[in-house]
């Protein structure tokens, strides 16, 4: 028993999303296909003089139970793609009371909003009036028990935070619960939303585009924030498939790292990054010619860009030029935390799909990425074994692999 | 479905390495011989820089800043937030501790761990960098976006602290924070112990972080989280304990990869985690079956009887959670003679409730205790109302014979999680 569960497939077999391309995994899907951008000016907050003005705001939550309406934006979305991924899954009416349900999230700054809220009432009523309760939400596990709640889930269950990588790294932490047998079912998922705490901060690091989000162009000057929700159901592959469910994909190997080498900063050679790849393909058993394509971190901000390719040269080697390679952040900005599971969710419909969304806004390729193979326009493509990567503040890195079932490996 | 297992069936986790910045010292041994003699970190809360209506006391790192910067590169680290300041240090204990040599000076860390590419670090904490966090909401209300400060952002992001950790002694694991509720540095350590089992590192910097912050200190007593005074564990007075900062680590290793002759300082024999499956139940019926089944699981991964734990090291605090606690521990440990007392210490009192950073200092201290073969005092009642036999409280340091300590902790929202640890 103890062999078989290391050997054993993990298989993904429900997929709920949420992002400024709509409610669902099939709206997102249909724009990803169609090529179509829901970055938009922002109408959330107020942006002032900022010379930034797009961001990617979601639809509002679908309506759901009345005791939920209480629930903080981004904890009824993502609510909303849990259920959606546990739809999909067989689950509708409910997680299966016999199986040890393991939830975790990834999250850069959830809680923000709570803080949002506080801060509002505070700068009108003052430091000795105001109600200090409104910084309820701040204590974490309010929201990750509320989701827990709202799921009956008994599992473990936990919140990741690091930072852009959270969501790659949720899906991680799945992963080694099934291996290691403490949960047999486990909901991984990641989000952030659009807030003026994100908006504010990375402005003032000068890492948003004033203009559009275009990764690897020579003239991108940086990123656009996205809410982003999204939810992946995983459990072994062979109970899955005893069970007469549909296997959409096989998570069949990720990798962390950590740069050491700036907090804010990339290693300008991207050595972490390549690293988290390498132990990806490793845990998989798979060599740098079975990948088929590339879901990039692909921020469209300089430093990023470059590193992540440094990455795949070292990785990829000759074989980078005939890998395709793309970033989905022009279609819904850099959803931060939630970014590493929006992403996994658009790595696994292209392979499902066989069709490989743009690297959109991709107008002039910068030289530095001549020697990339990147998906300027939208098209079919055989996928049988894709990489997403994640990578973010202190130096964090994760790197999914997932694969079309029962995709041999050379 | 048990705790966890390992899938191999090769390794065993050790821990190598304790190290703890917390208002009663600094190192392992200051902290424990305080902790020992029954004092308490109980002081006067920081003055707020913004006029905000704080308890008048709290336990705080202010009075030993000379200290911490003794073991803080000072330079390096002078704008990171008091969170990555304490769990630098922390960590920094924790390699020293393990036997690897004293770090040099900063930038030659990474000589002290034999496979750094190998090493990862996982850091519970309930509220992150906070102060930093609220000081650029702070300006940010005050004067719009263009007021935003780069550095207030950057270190106030959740995974700042770890990250700050694996650039200082170039570990390039894993790094990141686990964000939960008063749980979350046990669960740091298990889920670091689970890591090294299933072979996903080599070695694991564990542990929890809090930092005192005043917006959180406020939230938490309007919510009656917190209190000014130190709680009476288990005396069913509903009164919490006082607020606390701190971090405590643990370096957990693969015991096949341990230098020879190095001698680990215990071993993590089983692990066990659950949540209550309705919502707000810490306090209730639920958070007690999460507490048993916890601790059923750890016992049942560790191979032992209930008869063969020396010592639990608890979170309880005096607040609203500890009637579950209790009655979680006694349902766990029913098949255990109700005259052979169980010591149970909880260090709430002396420390206050220093959320993630409390649960970490639980593991720290159930090690210490293995180590010292001493139970460590609990302030307060000798005589628990909420406490059934056999289950006993100590309120001065006792010698005892002990083989197996269990570490424990509940959080409000009915989560619960438990390690064994087994005397090297």
């Amino acid at each position: 028993v103890r062999e078989e569960a290391l050997r054993e497939t993990i298989a993904v077999t429900g997929l709920g999303m949420t992002t400024c391309l709509g409610i669902g995994v099939e709206a997102n899907w249909r724009q990803l296909r169609n090529g179509q951008t829901g970055l938009r000016p922002v109408s959330r907050f107020e942006v002032g003089d900022s010379p930034v003005r797009e961001g990617g705001e979601a639809p509002p939550p679908a309506a759901g139970p009345t005791a939920e309406e209480e629930l903080s934006f981004e904890i009824r979305h993502l609510l909303g793609v849990v259920r959606e991924a546990c739809r999909q899954a067989g689950f509708a009416g409910g997680l299966p009371q016999d199986r040890e349900v393991g939830v975790v999230v990834g999250s850069s700054l959830a809680g923000s909003s709570s803080a949002d809220r506080f801060f509002k009432a505070f700068r009108e009523k003052g430091p000795r009036e105001v109600d200090y309760g409104l910084l309820r939400g701040y204590y974490l596990e309010e929201e990750l028990g509320a989701l827990c709640g709202a799921l009956g889930a008994a599992g473990p269950a936990v919140l990741v935070s690091n930072a852009c990588a959270a969501g790659g790294s949720s899906l991680a932490q799945g992963a080694r619960w099934l291996r290691g047998g403490r949960a047999d079912l486990v909901i991984a998922a990641g989000y952030d939303p659009l807030s003026i705490f994100t908006f504010a901060g990375f402005g003032s690091l000068m890492a948003l585009s004033t203009s559009k989000l275009r990764p690897f162009s020579r003239n991108r000057d940086g990123m656009l924030l996205g809410d982003g929700f999204a939810a992946v159901v995983l459990e072994p592959g062979s109970r899955a498939r005893a069970e007469g469910r549909s296997v959409l994909a096989e998570f069949t190997g990720c990798g962390e790292s950590t740069d050491a080498h700036h907090l804010t900063h990339p290693h300008p050679r991207g050595e972490g990054a390549a690293l988290a790849m390498r132990r990806a393909l490793e845990m998989g058993s798979l060599q740098p010619a079975d990948i088929d394509y590339v879901n990039c971190h692909g921020t469209g901000t300089r430093p990023n860009d470059r590193s992540e390719s440094w990455a795949l040269r070292e990785v990829f080697g000759d074989r980078l030029a005939g890998i395709p390679v793309s970033s989905s952040k022009p279609f819904f900005g850099h959803t931060l935390g939630g970014a590493g599971t929006v992403e996994a969710v658009v790595t696994i419909l292209s392979a499902l799909h066989g069709f490989l969304p743009a690297n959109l806004n991709l107008d002039e390729v910068d030289p530095e990425f001549a020697d990339l193979n990147l998906v300027s326009e939208g098209r079919p493509a055989d996928v049988r074994h894709a990489m997403s990567n994640n990578f973010g503040f202190g130096g964090s890195n994760a790197s999914l692999i997932f694969s079309r079932p029962g995709e041999e490996r050379t | 479905m048990t705790g966890f297992r390992d899938p191999g069936g090769r390794r065993r986790v050790v821990v190598s390495g304790l190290g703890i910045v917390s208002p009663l010292g600094i190192g392992v041994e200051p902290f424990w011989k305080r902790l020992a003699a029954g004092d308490c970190a109980l002081g006067e809360s920081p003055p707020s820089s913004h006029s905000i209506p704080v308890p008048p006391r709290a336990a705080t790192l202010s009075e030993l800043a000379v200290d911490l910067e003794a073991i803080v590169d000072g330079r390096a680290l002078r704008r990171v937030s008091n969170l990555s300041r304490y769990s630098v240090g922390a960590a920094r204990l924790a390699l020293e501790r393990s036997g690897r040599g004293r770090p040099g000076n900063a930038g030659h860390e990474s000589l002290l761990v034999p496979s750094p590419d190998d090493t990862s670090v996982l850091l519970g904490t309930s509220y992150g960098s906070s102060q930093y966090h609220f000081d650029f909401y702070e300006r940010l209300s005050r004067g719009g976006i263009r007021e935003a400060s780069p550095l207030l952002f950057s270190e106030s992001v959740m995974n700042a602290a770890p990250g700050h950790v694996s650039l200082t002694f170039k570990l390039r694991g894993a790094s990141l924070a686990l964000v939960g509720g008063e749980e979350v540095g046990l669960n740091a350590v298990l889920e670091g112990a689970q890591r090294v089992l299933v072979g996903d590192a080599g070695a694991v910097l564990a542990g929890g972080a809090e930092e005192y912050c005043d917006f959180v200190h406020a939230a938490l007593a309007s919510h009656n989280f917190i209190s000014a005074r130190p709680g009476e564990p288990y005396a069913g007075e509903d009164r919490p304990s006082f607020l606390s900062e701190g971090a405590a680590m643990v370096l957990l290793e693969d015991e096949g990869a341990l230098p020879r002759g190095a001698r680990p300082l215990a071993e993590v024999a089983g692990m066990g985690s659950s949540r209550a499956r309705d919502d707000r139940a810490g306090g209730g019926p639920s958070g007690a079956r999460a507490v048993e089944t916890a601790v059923r699981r750890a016992l049942e991964t560790s191979g032992l009887e209930a008869a063969a734990v020396d010592l639990i090291v608890s979170s309880a605090s005096g607040g609203e959670g500890d009637a579950a606690e209790a009655e979680g521990l006694a349902r766990a440990f029913s098949s255990r003679d109700r005259r052979a007392p169980c010591p149970v210490a909880a260090c709430k009192a002396a420390l206050g409730e220093g959320f993630a950073f409390s649960s970490a200092l639980e593991a720290l201290v159930a090690v210490k205790a293995l180590l010292e073969q001493v139970i460590p005092p609990t302030l307060g009642s000798a005589e628990p109302a909420l406490l059934p036999r056999p289950f006993v409280l100590h309120r001065t340091a006792t010698p005892a014979r002990l083989r197996n300590a269990l570490a424990v902790s509940l959080n409000r929202r009915g989560a619960a999680v438990a390690v064994v640890f087994r005397a090297a």
